[in-house]
């Protein structure tokens, strides 16, 4: 096989679901009187639509939201198959920290692969930002990580976060400069984003002026939790409508999972998840050297320096070389290989049960040359990558989205 | 009844009476500035915090006492108020390799001021004032202070 394709052979291919449709309800703090049930309504039924199916077609509805604390709901796959007229349907909430929204899209390519499903709705939602106050939510999800024993006793994303890329700074001399970068990257590639959250022009200075928030990272290094929804509609090849448009399809589903304690790791500054991930997913998809195959990734970036950790650990850059690929505009938009057209958490957003979901819907139209056609630089967009984690990387999924043509 | 008001507000006290389950022995070590670690019987490696589990035998831990020294892996500065407490604090949170052990645990220097960086030797100590979570007694000193 050549370093350009990907195994695309009949028998994969008639296993690899076909993305029909999306819709997103924006990322932002609604404080305006609507409920998530409003935002995940909205975002299902543009998903029907975009997919130009039936409710009636579905036949599988998996859902995704990180925490009941921020909805006031267990159980919310049957609330919300009343709201969109499909109680009745087979339906499982997921749960899997961050990489939620990723977990669910995996259980539907599972349900489709297996013979299970024809044609799966799924939906992801988080009531993160507008619900509870700041220090209630650092409570809520100090507990994403070993809550006994880390949580309780102080840690917080943030904390744990910045310990690790301390070690990256300290192995690979990783800068602050270069972290900023990518908050002005990801800030800037929002402008113009619908759905974004923080859309927002900056400087390196700007970040670097921001406050202290856990040494190393600023305020602005940092993402910031989102209300929001998105939806997804997935359905086996033999299901999938007849058309003359471009379309999208996911070839590779990978997960792993790494300790939930950092200080349980052997190399604290790396994430090992990812990278077995990716692995697994380059393997399943026959992609030889991601850092010249894949064309555009969405890539999971609570943090400025979670990115670049993420970008190694997804073999799109050599260990300690992401820093300065960055700072010199591999990763940028015009760059060789686009990371977070969308702003990614920083810019866009993060409600932790969409994140994921979001990150494939915009791969999706990024492939199909449906993305904000106005500002995306016109290239040949064949391949794409969906990286979701939860906790510090301790699960990560990793997606593989090709084009398909009519 | 309309409002005028676009939310309402609840408010949420939860009460979660919870035991300390297979780790009592840690977290009562830690209330006194012991160091209690679990270690495997089988190839004699030694956790700080505690496994259940040998992750390569897959043996159920023992119990052991170690020294309560250890180096710093890593520190970082940040302003948070810990679970359960009622105000915000500085607090220098770090990453300590207790000597002997195979992992590091998440704890705080007892001064946020200690000038502590990667490599600074710091022992174990009990906290002054009963912690609101046993988690919370994870408390360093530089050695010698």
């Amino acid at each position: 096989m050549g370093s350009n394709s990907v195994n695309t052979t009949t028998t994969h291919g008639r296993n690899c679901p076909v993305v029909l449709g999306a819709g997103v309800m924006p990322f932002a703090r609604y404080r305006d009187g609507s409920h998530w049930r409003d935002w995940v309504r909205r975002a299902a039924l543009d998903a029907i639509h975009n997919a130009k199916i039936d409710l009636k077609d579905i036949d599988a509805v998996v859902v995704a939201s990180e925490t009941d604390f921020c909805s006031l709901q267990v159980n919310p796959a049957p609330v919300i198959l009343d709201d969109l007229g499909l109680a009745g349907v087979p339906a499982v909430r997921v749960e899997a920290g961050g990489a939620s929204g990723a977990a669910a899209l995996r259980t539907a390519v599972h349900q489709i692969r297996a013979g299970a499903a024809r044609c799966v709705l799924v939906i992801g939602f988080d009531a993160a930002a507008g619900h509870l106050r700041a220090e209630d939510l650092q409570l809520v999800y100090s507990m994403s990580f070993d809550a006994e024993l880390d949580g309780l006793a102080g840690a917080t994303a943030v904390s744990l976060y910045a310990l690790s890329i301390a070690e990256h700074m300290r192995i690979h001399h990783t800068t602050a400069e270069q972290m900023a970068t990518v908050s002005v990257k990801n800030h800037g590639n929002a402008i113009g984003n619908p759905w974004a959250h923080k859309p927002m022009d900056i400087t390196i200075a700007d970040v670097l002026a921001s406050p202290m928030i856990s040494t190393p990272y600023h305020k602005l290094d940092c993402s910031m939790a989102s209300d929001g929804a998105a939806a997804i509609v997935l359905a086996h090849v033999d299901n999938a409508p007849a058309t003359t448009e471009l379309r999208s399809r996911i070839i590779a589903s990978a997960a792993a999972t790494d300790h939930a304690r950092l200080g349980d790791r052997g190399e604290r500054h790396q994430f090992a998840a990812k990278r077995r991930a990716a692995l697994a997913a380059y393997s399943e998809a026959g992609v030889i050297d991601p850092a010249s195959q894949i064309h555009v990734a969405e890539v999971y970036d609570a943090f400025t320096g979670a990115e670049i950790q993420g970008i190694e650990a997804l073999g799109l850059a050599e260990p300690g070389q992401a820093g300065p690929a960055m700072a010199s505009g591999t990763f940028d938009r015009t760059g060789k290989l686009p990371v977070n057209l969308s702003g990614g958490l920083i810019g866009q957003g993060g409600a932790p049960g969409a994140v994921g979901i979001a990150q494939a819907a915009t791969i999706d139209l990024i492939l199909t040359g449906r993305y904000r056609p106005d500002t995306t630089p016109v290239k040949d967009y064949r391949l794409g990558l969906v990286d979701t984690h939860g906790g510090l990387c301790t699960t990560s999924i990793v997606h593989l989205m090709e084009r398909v043509e009519p | 009844m309309a409002t005028d008001k676009a939310t309402s507000e609840v408010r949420l006290e939860l009460t979660y009476d919870h035991g300390t389950g297979r780790f009592k022995p840690y977290f009562d070590g830690l209330l006194t500035g012991q160091a209690i670690a679990s270690n495997c019987q089988i190839c004699g490696r030694t956790w700080f915090p505690p496994k259940a589990v040998c992750p390569d035998d897959q043996a159920e831990t023992g119990w052991s006492c170690i020294s309560g020294s250890g180096v710093v892996l890593g520190a970082t500065t940040m302003r948070s108020k810990l679970p359960f407490t009622l105000a915000a604090d500085v607090y220098r949170f770090v990453l300590v390799k207790m000597d002997g052990t195979e992992n590091a645990v998440f704890g705080r220097m007892r001064n946020a001021a200690a000038d502590v960086a990667v490599g600074t030797s710091v022992d174990l100590v009990a906290p002054v004032d009963a912690p609101a979570h046993p988690a919370q007694a994870v408390q360093f000193v530089v050695k010698g202070d």
